[in-house]
């Protein structure tokens, strides 16, 4: 469980995020949606303590500011939008995961988590295949799989699916969802694919210019909501139960963009 | 195949090296323009005790150091053109050397029929280590006060490395004699020739020390590969770590230097030759690529030695034919990027 309290940050005296307050529950999938440069990103790196922001965020009800960089590296996990290839096999990838927890050296015990990480996410065949070998969506679930080997109570990630086909955004997916239910740790994911977020989220908050606009349930996806975040006239139906998002546009017009 | 078998094809490179390593030890000591049976190698024949084991022990350390140097600058910087000649870290050596030479006149060199001999070779190497440390600080303090990014930082070294080589030319034009020059372009020279045990134990003791901390690190370097970002998140303090691996590195580089003057891209080829082999996992890297390094030193300096016997070239020259060649042809295959 995850509670954020007044959270601002500043970026060269320009206010990226102002007032941020938000409450993500155990066995959660939380979606942080709003268009490029809303603060999305900084957002869930003030959250890892990759940057450091004014106000309360309390992990596990304990406060974010109070624990070492390793104590929140054992509760928080982020997967960042740009991943970095190096010439790592994917094993030693994962295990990476697990320098939260290592003291000296690699114990066993680290190797049997990464081992058992690599069945659940399907990656034995990739298993002592370099990264560099690996395709855009073997790469991803690899991120992923190396945040799951700090056995973390927070999952953040960020814009998951992005540069993944339909398949692999619905594998990767299906994946997060999956272990965020059984082992009942809470998810926070940013992404532009607002049709994803509807399937997979819990809860919602819709992000502009560094401000909460709205947050719920799918529910929150409006057609005013999402014009007022992104500016764009869209229907909203709804598909067994899931709101579809569609740009709304005829044939011998082009979207309307305001 | 299961973790420990992949990590055993790594284990066995290493045993390879070490094995190559001591096999040519063997043939390098029994390599001379003096010939000497074998069982007066073995007796500790005094050729064997004052030259050509103080000479191997040096190219085996010094290899080491330099390649363990420029592992973990390449880590570091996120460049795998980074290494202590790259950075102007030698460069830096060679001018506080010139320095030293010309304007404090302690090492007048005089001639004898064999070669050249450095009356005070303390005095220089001091000048060396300051000045190597120079080129370190200010790429330092740049990365600091601007918070350049590591990329930045190794051009900040090619820019420091040509400061360096000019002034070191300014000054020679203006010296006052050909000795003193001639002293400044000898001492520039990388040479494992010259080195005494005292001067020996003193590389020692800076590998030893740096190559525990850098072991005691190679976690951290590996999640520095994947992004500044990745490691923070890992509870790693990349700052810090940055540093001090720069000054780490930076320090046992310039004792190296300082003792036996410029020997470059041993500690550019050295790490990437391991790489190619066995990926770039710093748990391995590290160890492997000292061992590779000392082979690679101890390889030029033989060669050095046999190729127009008995006149010796400085493994320097050496290790630059070799290294330039090589380094192109990783380039070529892409290994390089």
């Amino acid at each position: 469980m995850m509670i954020i309290e007044n959270l601002n940050f500043a970026y060269n005296s320009r206010n990226v995020l102002k007032n941020i307050t938000f409450r993500v529950d155990s066995g959660d999938m939380f979606f942080i949606l709003g268009p490029n440069g809303s603060g999305k990103t900084t957002l869930l790196k003030c959250i890892s303590g990759v940057l450091k922001s004014s106000g309360n965020v309390w992990i596990c009800g304990k406060e974010l500011r109070n624990l070492s960089r390793i104590e929140i590296a054992r509760k928080v996990a982020y997967v960042p939008q740009r991943v970095e290839i190096c010439n790592l096999s994917v094993f030693d990838a994962i295990l990476l995961g697990r320098r939260p927890y290592i003291r000296w050296g690699v114990g066993e015990e680290d190797i049997e988590i990464v081992k058992r990480i690599i069945r659940t996410f399907e990656l034995d065949e990739f298993a002592f295949r370099s990264l560099t070998e690996l395709s855009g969506g073997e790469l991803q679930k690899v991120m992923i799989a190396r945040a799951m080997a700090q056995e973390p109570n927070i999952l953040l990630l960020d814009e998951p699916t992005n540069n993944l086909d339909l398949r692999n955004q619905i594998e990767v997916m299906n994946r997060v969802r999956r272990v965020v239910k059984e082992k009942g740790i809470s998810a926070i994911i940013t992404m532009h694919d607002l049709n994803i977020a509807s399937i997979y989220a819990d809860r919602i908050v819709m992000v502009k210019d560094g401000e909460i606009v709205d947050e719920g349930g799918v529910e929150v996806l409006t057609p005013r909501s999402i014009k007022e975040v992104y500016g764009v006239d869209v229907e909203v139906s709804n598909h067994n139960g899931v709101p579809v998002i569609l740009p709304r546009f005829r044939s011998e017009e082009p979207i309307n963009i305001k | 195949m299961n973790y420990h078998e992949f990590l055993k094809r790594k284990y066995r490179f290493g045993l390879f090296i070490l094995l190559s390593l001591i096999a040519f030890i063997l043939i390098s000591i029994s390599i001379g323009s003096y010939h000497l049976p074998f069982h007066e190698i073995l007796a500790g024949n005094p050729v064997i005790m004052n030259i050509r084991l103080p000479r191997i022990i040096t190219a085996i350390l010094v290899g080491a150091s330099l390649a363990v140097s420029g592992a973990v600058m390449q880590c570091v910087l996120r460049n795998y053109l980074a290494s202590p000649f790259t950075l102007g870290i030698s460069q830096g050596a060679a001018f506080g050397a010139a320095f030293a030479i010309i304007y404090l006149g302690v090492g007048i060199m005089h001639r004898t029929g064999e070669g050249i001999t450095i009356l005070n070779p303390y005095i220089i190497s001091l000048f060396a280590f300051f000045g190597s440390l120079i080129s370190v600080f200010v790429i330092l303090l740049l990365s600091k006060l601007r918070t350049l990014s590591p990329e930045s930082m190794i051009l900040a070294g090619v820019a420091m490395a040509s400061l360096f080589q000019a002034s070191t030319m300014l000054m020679q034009y203006f010296a006052e004699n050909e000795v003193l020059i001639a002293s400044v372009v000898f001492w520039t020279f990388g040479d494992v020739g010259r080195t005494v045990w005292m001067e020996i134990s003193i590389i020692f003791v800076a590998f030893v020390f740096s190559l525990i901390y850098f072991f005691y690190r190679r976690i951290d370097y590996n999640t520095l590969l994947s992004g500044d970002e990745v490691a923070l998140s890992l509870g790693v303090d990349v700052k810090r770590i940055r540093l001090e691996g720069m000054l780490v590195s930076s320090f046992l580089t310039s004792v190296c230097v300082s003792f036996t003057g410029i020997i470059g891209f041993v500690g550019l080829v050295a790490p990437h030759v391991v790489r190619i082999i066995i990926g770039g996992d710093y748990r391995f890297l590290i160890l492997i690529s000292t061992l590779v390094g000392a082979l690679l030193l101890l390889l030029a300096d033989t060669i050095g030695r046999m190729i127009i016997s008995p006149v010796v070239i400085p493994v320097g020259i050496v290790t630059a034919f070799i290294g330039a060649p090589t380094f192109i042809y990783l380039l070529m295959r892409g290994e390089v990027r």
